[in-house]
């Protein structure tokens, strides 16, 4: 049986070697927590993250034979406005939600039904993932669901919401795991 | 192209201690807390976004936009206001940390304050007690294994001591409080939580690395190790203000790092050591975590015969930069890698040789080495 599994992995392996590696755009506001999803994808470690002014781009591999670059950009509020410059040949989004922090739910939303209204993010699949679950008093996913209205996406893009904490690193791979297949059914789609 | 709220809060960072950093001093914040209403550096940001948004909400002077009730938060708050607000009872024994800190001294400090409310409650300075005990991993003397170690502090009998083994009767070691420094030091050990605990005995030093369980143990160790140091200084000079007893509870390392020194012949070779400056105790190491120096040397005064100079003459023999120390006894020819950690040793050895011996460091620092 063991000797199966790892030839049936080593099939897997060759079979999507060939894949390049997939353009995924980490979006939010500041302090929702990217940067330390980054670096926890990155590195498997929890690092203290200064406000990022610009951008962090790292080639991480959430699983075996799969690889994405991941272009985290700051989510100060007068730099929001530089994100679409990062739009182009974006194969997937993750849009990093602070669940702890309901005060600005309305900003979450409009800045999320911004991006995915743009041209350049047209049917581009996302996976929001709502962090910082380990604090008390935090929406659930389900909550977000309807507190952001994300039913409205409907058929434009497809998308999966995940509950995680940064810190801990649980829910992150989940997350990663959904964007990898909403991102392989996009590129089907559009080659 | 600033905005006015960017114009009316680089205003207010001129005025009421919003010039520096409200939680390390660092000048010139361009952050701030908007619920608390303080102006914070970067580094200070960054811990302040790790406490959650119910704590602190940070933002940026210049890089987000502001509405007018935050905007007025901060003018009628400020650095002073919060401080007479959050540092109500900081116990003078108490480490304020600076930018140059480690970060676990930061971090800790800032979440003492905002999230524990530790000092404005003297309830919760738990380091403050005569007596504490408790679980601390230690390296071991002769390998790199951390094992978890009872220790327990006591002002009254002036000793640390820990135990090998929970019900052990006897301790393993006792320190006398007295005889001991602590520096925090996560980057030699690789650990944010490690500390160093040095014991000098008789003119020779040994080494305890130790670590706690998170951030907040090992600091409420080291600030109880802190109170017990500055009780037992207060028995001992009674005159003394507890503010001056307070800058010599802890020495930090005036400087650390690998040279390159030759022994006393010569033609000896030159050898890489770590060398550890802590007061005017010189040490090196041949592994910076060894539980014992290989060797240590006192720096006295310039009219005991010391002095640190350049050393042009020993340039070609040598794989670096070169200093000599000269000491009564004996010159040692020290090679650095860069040219700056070479300035960076003569700088801080001519301040200690310039500097003169107190009474207490001429007996206690030299006891040993009188026959």
């Amino acid at each position: 049986m063991g000797l199966f599994l790892s030839r049936l992995s080593g099939l897997f392996e060759h079979f999507t070697s060939g894949d390049k590696a997939a353009r995924i755009l980490m979006l939010g506001l500041d302090a929702a927590g990217k940067t330390t999803i980054l670096y926890k994808l990155k590195l498997n470690e929890t690092v203290l993250t200064i406000p990022t002014i610009g951008f962090n781009v790292e080639t991480v591999q959430p699983a075996k034979g799969l690889s994405f670059i991941v272009w985290d950009v700051g989510g100060q509020e007068k730099i929001r406005r530089l994100w679409h410059h990062y739009y182009q040949n974006c194969e997937g989004l993750i849009f990093v939600i602070d669940s702890s922090d309901i005060e600005r739910l309305e900003e979450v939303k409009s800045e999320l039904f911004g991006v995915l209204e743009s041209d350049a993010m047209r049917s581009v699949p996302f996976v929001i993932l709502a962090n910082k679950q380990d604090l008390s008093n935090v929406l659930k996913p389900y909550d977000l669901i309807e507190k952001l209205e994300l039913r409205r996406v409907g058929a434009t893009h497809k998308w999966h919401i995940q509950g995680c904490c940064g810190i801990s690193g649980d829910g992150i791979y989940e997350g990663m795991d959904a964007l990898s297949r909403l991102v392989k059914g996009f590129k089907n789609e559009i080659h | 192209m600033l905005d006015r709220s960017a114009r009316l809060l680089l205003g207010l960072i001129k005025q009421n201690g919003n010039e520096i950093c409200a939680d390390c001093g660092m000048s010139d914040p361009q952050w701030t807390s908007s619920n608390l209403g303080i102006f914070i550096c970067e580094n200070c940001a960054s811990i302040h976004r790790s406490l959650g948004s119910s704590i602190s909400r940070v933002k940026s002077i210049k890089l987000d936009n502001w509405d007018e009730t935050q905007l007025q938060v901060m003018e009628s708050e400020g650095n002073l206001r919060s401080k007479e607000k959050y540092e109500q009872c900081v116990p003078s024994c108490y480490k304020r940390p600076t930018a140059k800190d480690p970060q676990i001294l930061r971090e800790q400090w800032i979440r003492a304050k905002y999230e524990r409310l530790e000092f404005q409650n003297p309830d919760k300075q738990t380091y403050l007690a005569s007596r504490r005990e408790g679980y601390l991993w230690k390296k071991g003397r002769d390998d790199k294994k951390f094992q978890k170690r009872r220790f327990v502090l006591d002002t009254t009998e002036n000793v640390l001591k820990y135990y090998v083994k929970d019900d052990a009767k006897e301790p393993k070691a006792i320190l006398r409080i007295d005889d001991i420094n602590v520096a925090l030091v996560p980057d030699k050990i690789g650990n944010p939580n490690a500390m160093q605990i040095l014991y000098s005995q008789d003119g020779h030093t040994r080494n305890i690395f130790v670590y706690g369980e998170d951030g907040k143990e090992s600091v409420d160790w080291y600030t109880a190790i802190r109170a017990a140091k500055l009780a037992r200084l207060a028995i001992a000079y009674p005159g003394t203000t507890e503010q001056e007893l307070c800058q010599n509870l802890t020495r930090d390392f005036l400087n650390e790092g690998w040279l390159s020194k030759t022994g006393p012949k010569a033609n000896d070779a030159y050898r890489k050591r770590w060398f550890t400056l802590d007061g005017r105790r010189l040490m090196y190491y041949e592994d910076p975590v060894d539980p014992f120096p290989k060797g240590e040397i006192l720096i006295g005064t310039t009219d005991k015969g010391f002095s640190v100079f350049d050393d042009i003459t020993q340039a070609g023999k040598n794989p670096g930069f070169v200093f000599t120390l000269r000491t009564p006894n004996r010159s040692f020819h020290l090679a650095a890698e860069a040219e700056q950690d070479k300035d960076k040793w003569v700088v801080v050895l001519k301040s200690v040789i310039e500097s003169p011996l107190s009474v207490q460091e001429s007996s206690s620092m030299f006891r040993g080495l009188i026959k």
